[in-house]
C-alpha cells in the first residue's frame, strides 16, 4: 500500500487501488477500541439517469435508497443479525450523491468485515422481498412528511431546481417506488456498485493484513467491465422565487436559498471559502449574531456542492418571517472585516485537526473526499493559503438576488 | 483514571494520547427540583455567551476562534435525582499547534466559571426568548412531544421525571436577580467534579487547582431513584393532524444497582438493538411499526418503549393497528419472561452491550461521563470488570428482569391524516 504521512496531524494514511478500480483506504488507530469499516458507492438520489453500452436509462426516483434497504436482506435472513452475532453495529445511509454501508465494532473485526463484504457482493432481490420493502419505505417517506425542518429544506431546494434531480426526495415518493422491480435493482447494482465506482475505508484498531485478505477475497476476483456514463442535467436558473407551505407547526420557520447560476465541479477551496463567508456573517463571532438573536432569529446556515450544483441555505424559526428575510438581505450586502478573516482561518484549522479526533469523523472526511474527488491530505494547506479576496470573490458569485428563493412554513 | 480531592473538589484525571484535543469538564451537581430548572438552564447558556472579561458573544467567540477553535460546551442534564450543570472546555492539544494554549485556557476557565457576566438584561431576554421557542418547538418534534407527555403522566407529581428544559411559564419568570441567586447556590451548595483528559493531565490538574479558586462544599446527595409499584395502568390519547401515529409506553421499575447490567442485557434482547425482538419481529416480520425500540434509564429506573405506527387505511382501521401493536409489544416481553429465550439472543445482547460501552470510550466526552456516572454511586469504572459482569448474566437473570416490566403508562399521539 502507499503510505502518506501528514506531519501536522501526525497521521499516516494508507491507500491502494485494485486493477478493477476499487479504492482502498486505511487509517490505523491502534489506541482506539473501535474500528469502523465502510463501503461507499457513488450512487445517490441525483444519479437517476445514465448511459450503458450505448443505451440510455432513466431509473426510478428513490432507487438508490431502496437499494440501500435491500442490501441487508439475503435469502438466509437479515444481515443485521449476523453483525449482532459478532457484536458489530451496522448501518447505512443514502445521500444526494452516494450510499455508504458501514459497521463499527470493538471485537471480531475479521468476522464483521467478512459479513460487510459478503453483503456488498451478493445482491439478493426477489419480487416478494421487493414488494414487502415498499411498505416499509413508504412509512419512512411518510415520517419525513411530518418533519417541518425536512420539508423546509426540500421546499427550498425545489424552488431552486425544477429540472435537476437534486429536487427529488432522497427516498423518492410512494408513487415512484411503486414501480421498482427486482430487475431494476439488479441493473442499478451492477452499474453503480462496481468496484471502480466504490471505496472501502477502514479506520481504527485493526490488522491491515486481515483486512486486505478479506477485501481481495470478495473484490479481487471481480473483473467485469463497467463503462457507464452518468447523464447530468444543467439547471442554472431559479425555478420559483418564493413559496409558503402550511403545516401543523407551532412557530413559523423560514429559509433563504441561493444557488450557483452555472454548472460546477466540486472545488474544496470554493466550498470552504463560502462556508467561512457564512460563518463571518452569521456565526457567533460576528456582530450580526447578537442583532439577529435580539429579534429571536438563530440562523442555521450551510453551503453544499453536490454533483454539478451548489447551493446555500440560511434558515431559522421566526415569528416575523418578513423581518428575517429583510435582515438576511441587508447582511448579504455588508462589507466584511478583513481582520476577522484571520481569526476564522485559525478556527477552521482547529476544526480540521479536531475532525481527526474520532474514527467516525475520519471516515466521514475520507468518504466525502472520495465522492468529491479531492485530496483530504491537502486541506490544511488549502485553508492556510486561502485569502480574503478568495472568500469575497466566491461569495459575490453566489449571493446575488437573481439566484435566490425564500420559503415560509406557517401553521394551518 | 486517577482521583484526588483538593479543597472539596473531586478531580478525576487521566493522560490521554489518542485524541487531538484536551478536554476539561466541570460538573456541578444538585438535587433536581422543578423550581430551579428554569434559572439553571438560563444560567447555563449565559455562561457560554460571555463573562466579565469578554462581555459580548462576539468577544468571547473571537477569543475561542483565536485559540484554534477552542470550545466552551455548557450542558444541563439529569442523572437520577440529580441535576448536572456542566461547563466543559475542549481545545486542540499543544503538539498540533505552534503555541502552548494551557495557560490561556486556564485563565479563560477562571474567567468563565468565577467571573460570569450576569448583568446583561438583553442577553437574558434573548436566552429566555430562545428557550421559549425551543420548548414550543417540542410540539413540532412529535416523537419527543409524545415522550414528554408520557413522562408527565408516569411521574404525575413531577418529582424525578422532570424536563430540565423547564416550562414556558417558569422561563418567563427568570430574572437577573434569580440567575445571580442560582449561580451563588450552585457555587456554594453543589458538588463539583473536574474531569481532565489531556496529554499531561496531572500537571494540568495542579495548574487548574492553583489557578481557579472554588468555594464548594462536599454534600451527600441521593442519586438513584426507585419507583413504587403502580396499582393500575393508564392510557392517554391525543389526536393531531399527522400522517403517522406515535406510541410511547412507560414502565416504572425498582431495579437495584446490582441488577442494572442484567436489565440492560434483557433490554438488548427485547428492544435496545437492531437485532432485538421489537425490531426484527414487530417491524421487519409483522410490519406493525416503521420504527420501534426500547430504552432503559438505570438512574431513573424507567424503561420506555417507542413506536411509530401507521394511522391505518382502508384495509385496517387505526384501532386494529393499535391493538395489534400493543399485543405484540406485550407478547415479546411475556415471551422472554416465560423463559423462551435463546442462548444466542443472550450472547448477542451481551456482545452488543460490551461493544457499545467500548466504542463510547473512543469519545472524550463519553469517557468522562462513564467515569463520572460510576463516581456518583461511589464506584470505579473498569472495562475489564464491566465485561466480567456482563458475561456472568444468565438466562435466569434475564427472565427475572423481564418479569419486572409492566406497561404502566401508554400515551398515543394519534394522527388523523
Amino acid at each position: 500500500m502507499n503510505a502518506e504521512y501528514i506531519e501536522k496531524i501526525d497521521e499516516t494514511i494508507y491507500t491502494k487501488q485494485l486493477d478493477n478500480g476499487l479504492k482502498i483506504l486505511f487509517v490505523k488507530k491502534p489506541e482506539f477500541n473501535k474500528v469502523v469499516a465502510s463501503v461507499t458507492t457513488k450512487i445517490g438520489s441525483i444519479n437517476n439517469a445514465f448511459k450503458l453500452d450505448g443505451k440510455e436509462y432513466r431509473i426510478s426516483d428513490g432507487i438508490a435508497h431502496f437499494l440501500e434497504h435491500k442490501m441487508f436482506e439475503k435469502a438466509e435472513g437479515d444481515t443485521f443479525a449476523k453483525f449482532s452475532m459478532y457484536g458489530g453495529s451496522a448501518n447505512a445511509y443514502t445521500s444526494f450523491d452516494h450510499t455508504s454501508y458501514f459497521f463499527s465494532s470493538s471485537a471480531h473485526f475479521e468476522e464483521n468485515l467478512n459479513v460487510l463484504l459478503e453483503m456488498m457482493t451478493t445482491p439478493y432481490y426477489t419480487k416478494e422481498t421487493v414488494d414487502k420493502e415498499k411498505g416499509i419505505i413508504g412509512e419512512e417517506i411518510k415520517m419525513y412528511q411530518d418533519d417541518s425542518n425536512w420539508i423546509l429544506f426540500f421546499e427550498t431546494v425545489r424552488n431552486l431546481y425544477a429540472n435537476h434531480p437534486i429536487s427529488i426526495d432522497i427516498a423518492g415518493t410512494e408513487e415512484t417506488i411503486a414501480d421498482i422491480t427486482a430487475e431494476e435493482l439488479y441493473l442499478c447494482y451492477n452499474t453503480f456498485y462496481h468496484p471502480n465506482n466504490s471505496v472501502i475505508t477502514i479506520v481504527g484498531n485493526f490488522d491491515e493484513e486481515v483486512a486486505m485478505e478479506a477485501i481481495l477475497k470478495y473484490y479481487g476476483t471481480i473483473n467485469t467491465k463497467n463503462n457507464f456514463t452518468p447523464i447530468s442535467i444543467s439547471d442554472t436558473a431559479v425555478h420559483k422565487s418564493s413559496s409558503v407551505v402550511k403545516m401543523d407547526v407551532n412557530n413559523p420557520k423560514c429559509c433563504v436559498g441561493y444557488k450557483q447560476n452555472k454548472e460546477i465541479t466540486y472545488d474544496y477551496k470554493r466550498d470552504i471559502a463560502i462556508n467561512i463567508y457564512l460563518q463571518m456573517l452569521f456565526g457567533k463571532t460576528s456582530d450580526n449574531y447578537e442583532v439577529l438573536a435580539s429579534k429571536g432569529f438563530y440562523p442555521s446556515y450551510s453551503y453544499s456542492e453536490v454533483g454539478n450544483v451548489g447551493f446555500a441555505t440560511i434558515s431559522s424559526d421566526a415569528v416575523d418571517t418578513k423581518l428575517f428575510f429583510e435582515m438576511v438581505e441587508d447582511l448579504m450586502n455588508q462589507d466584511l472585516n478583513e481582520d476577522d478573516f484571520l481569526i476564522f482561518k485559525n478556527k477552521n484549522i482547529g476544526e480540521i485537526v479536531r475532525n481527526f479526533n474520532t474514527v467516525d469523523s475520519i471516515m466521514k472526511m475520507y468518504t466525502d473526499a472520495f465522492v468529491n474527488e479531492y485530496n483530504i491530505n491537502d486541506v490544511l494547506k488549502q485553508v492556510e493559503q486561502l485569502t480574503f479576496e478568495d472568500v469575497c470573490k466566491y461569495a459575490k458569485e453566489l449571493f446575488t438576488n437573481g439566484n435566490k428563493t425564500t420559503v415560509v412554513i406557517e401553521g394551518k | 483514571m486517577e482521583f484526588k480531592n483538593i479543597d472539596n473538589v473531586k478531580y478525576m484525571y487521566e493522560d490521554e494520547h489518542k485524541f487531538k484535543t484536551a478536554r476539561v469538564s466541570f460538573k456541578y451537581s444538585l438535587p433536581i427540583q422543578t423550581e430551579t430548572c428554569a434559572d439553571l438552564i438560563v444560567l447555563n447558556e449565559l455562561m457560554a455567551m460571555s463573562c466579565e472579561k469578554y462581555p459580548t458573544v462576539k468577544l468571547l467567540n473571537r477569543k475561542l476562534s483565536e485559540l484554534y477553535d477552542a470550545k466552551v460546551i455548557t450542558n444541563l442534564s439529569q442523572k437520577g435525582k440529580l441535576i448536572i450543570f456542566e461547563v466543559a472546555f475542549n481545545y486542540i492539544s499543544n503538539k498540533y499547534l505552534p503555541t502552548n494554549l494551557d495557560d490561556e485556557i486556564i485563565r479563560l476557565m477562571n474567567d468563565i466559571l468565577t467571573k460570569p457576566n450576569l448583568t446583561n438584561q438583553e442577553y437574558l431576554d434573548t436566552i429566555k426568548q430562545k428557550r421559549i421557542l425551543e420548548i414550543e418547538a417540542i410540539y413540532d418534534e412529535k416523537m419527543q412531544y409524545a415522550i414528554k407527555k408520557m413522562k408527565e403522566t408516569l411521574d404525575e407529581k413531577q418529582e424525578v421525571l422532570i424536563d430540565v428544559n423547564s416550562t414556558v411559564e417558569a422561563i418567563q419568570l427568570v430574572s437577573l436577580e434569580s440567575v445571580n441567586e442560582i449561580y451563588q447556590k450552585l457555587m456554594s451548595e453543589a458538588n463539583l467534579t473536574v474531569t481532565i483528559n489531556s496529554e499531561n493531565s496531572a500537571e494540568l490538574m495542579q495548574q487548574i487547582s492553583q489557578g481557579i479558586s472554588f468555594q464548594v462544599k462536599t454534600n451527600n446527595y441521593d442519586y438513584l431513584h426507585t419507583f413504587e409499584k403502580r396499582d393500575s395502568a393508564v392510557f392517554i390519547e391525543e389526536t393531531q393532524n399527522l400522517t403517522q401515529s406515535k406510541l410511547v409506553v412507560g414502565s416504572q421499575l425498582a431495579i437495584e444497582p446490582n441488577d442494572f447490567i442484567a436489565f440492560q442485557v434483557f433490554n438488548g434482547i427485547y428492544g435496545g438493538f437492531p437485532f432485538s425482538r421489537l425490531f426484527s419481529n414487530i417491524r421487519e416480520k409483522q410490519s406493525l411499526a416503521y420504527t420501534v425500540y426500547s430504552a432503559f434509564d438505570a438512574a431513573l429506573n424507567v424503561m420506555i418503549i417507542i413506536a411509530g405506527i401507521d394511522n391505518g387505511d382502508a384495509s385496517q382501521s387505526g384501532e386494529a393497528m393499535l391493538s395489534n401493536i400493543m399485543a405484540a409489544l406485550k407478547h415479546e416481553c411475556d415471551d422472554i419472561a416465560s423463559g423462551n429465550v435463546l442462548a444466542e439472543e443472550i450472547d448477542k445482547s451481551k456482545k452488543m452491550l460490551i461493544n457499545s460501552v467500548k466504542t463510547s470510550l473512543d469519545s472524550q466526552a463519553a469517557t468522562q461521563l462513564v467515569h463520572y456516572s460510576y463516581g456518583l454511586r461511589n464506584e470505579t469504572f473498569s472495562l475489564t470488570e464491566f465485561e466480567k459482569k456482563v458475561n456472568a448474566i444468565t438466562i435466569d437473570d434475564v427472565v427475572r428482569m423481564a418479569k419486572c416490566v409492566q406497561f404502566d403508562v401508554t400515551y398515543l399521539l394519534r394522527g388523523d391524516k
